[in-house]
């Protein structure tokens, strides 16, 4: 069993097989060896540690990606934003939980959830125009007036075409 | 982060890397490259995004990263080898490296580059070479360094390099900055057979100059 602490001091504990699904945890415990002290993860919290876990659960056993099979696959596998139904339940959350989930799936290095995690707000994307765009992810429209023209103008041009 | 940001995107499709585009600046700065890309536009990231207001020399340095990359869009199309360049101030910081670089790979026959008061500055003529050697290591005839940019350190070894390899017969540096030691360590390790003209600062020690010109008799004119 490894014992995880979270930013917010909330001790997990949990087997080996399933947080090894972190490619972050699975080197640190190869290059310190097993041990009772505790790692500390000071970027998650334990709301988002128990959503992580949750995941790698349901996921272990399943081969890890490889980085030269990734690599390979990067291609077509960037292509379609296709989830699997019970990822697709896991990741419904709200938006601050979604971001979170993404910010720790690359801070722990566990592939697939960073995947599934992209996919999601490209989808959540996908079909909406810029200013949809900015109202669902509160973002700032920082062009400038002739920017903003010049985009304008852009756009009659590629709708009349 | 933008890696994430990055990441997200590339499962986009051209549509709406379009829309993203036009989101915000930062979303525009990201989306756009791999939008071009996706249209099938390969367009190659060259400038960086700074806000002109609060950087008063980026127009300058803007200017001549835009001169590098037009002399870069030359090499190999032009029918004839471009002959000589001219070049006014720069402030510190620019690339100087790479743009005389870019010079040296284009095959021109003289390089002028002044900071000082352009009146001073002679405009070269340069004849064209007969039979130019486009495929020598270096072609550069004449050399005229008005500067001390180009004997800092990170041009310096760039700058002794040219004035090693280069079949220079006009070379004229001014403005060095260089000390009397640091113009004997240059001038001990430049050999020039074909140099016929030769211009120096007041620095460059007269000893230093008289070994120089024992070395290079085919001199024929000393400008100090």
């Amino acid at each position: 069993m490894v014992h995880l602490v979270t930013s917010d001091n909330v001790e997990f504990v949990v087997e080996k097989e399933v947080v090894e699904r972190s490619v972050l945890i699975k080197n640190m415990l190869e290059d310190v060896g097993e041990s009772d002290q505790s790692i500390p993860l000071a970027n998650v919290s334990s709301a988002v540690l128990r959503k992580v876990i949750e995941y790698c659960e349901h996921h272990r056993g399943e081969p890890l990606p490889s980085g030269d099979a990734d690599q390979n696959q990067d291609e077509t596998r960037k292509r379609t934003t296709d989830i699997s139904e019970w990822d697709q339940k896991f990741i419904t959350v709200d938006q601050e939980m979604l971001f979170e989930i993404i910010l720790a799936a690359n801070y722990l290095d566990i592939k697939s959830l960073l995947d599934v995690g992209c996919k999601t707000v490209a989808n959540m994307i996908k079909g909406k125009t810029p200013d949809e765009i900015r109202r669902l992810f509160n973002i700032v429209n920082d062009f400038t007036p002739e920017e903003e023209a010049q985009i304008k103008k852009e756009n009659e041009w590629a709708e009349d075409r | 982060p933008n890696e994430l940001v990055l990441m997200i995107f590339v499962y986009l499709p051209a549509r709406d890397l379009r829309s993203m585009a036009q989101v915000s600046c930062l979303s525009r700065d990201l989306a756009a490259p791999l939008y071009f890309h996706s249209v099938g536009l390969s367009v190659e990231q060259k400038w960086l995004r700074i806000n002109a207001q609060t950087c008063l020399a980026l127009p300058f340095a803007r200017d001549l990263t835009a001169l590098q990359i037009f002399l870069e869009s030359l090499m190999g199309i032009q029918s004839r080898p471009i002959l000589s360049v001219l070049c006014f101030d720069a402030p510190p910081g620019v690339d100087l490296a790479s743009l005389f670089q870019v010079i040296k790979n284009l095959g021109c026959s003289s390089f002028t580059y002044s900071s000082s008061d352009s009146k001073q500055l002679r405009t070269i003529v340069p004849t064209p070479v007969p039979g130019s050697d486009s495929g020598a290591v270096c072609s550069l005839r004449r050399l005229s360094l008005d500067s001390p940019m180009f004997f800092s350190p990170c041009v310096a070894s760039l700058t002794l390099a040219t004035l090693q390899d280069c079949p220079l017969t006009n070379l004229s540096l001014t403005h060095t900055g260089l000390s009397g030691i640091k113009w004997a360590a240059l001038l001990r390790n430049v050999h020039l057979p074909l140099l016929r003209m030769l211009t120096v600062d007041v620095q460059c020690p007269p000893h230093v100059l008289a070994n120089f010109l024992i070395r290079h008799q085919n001199i024929g004119q000393v400008w100090i």
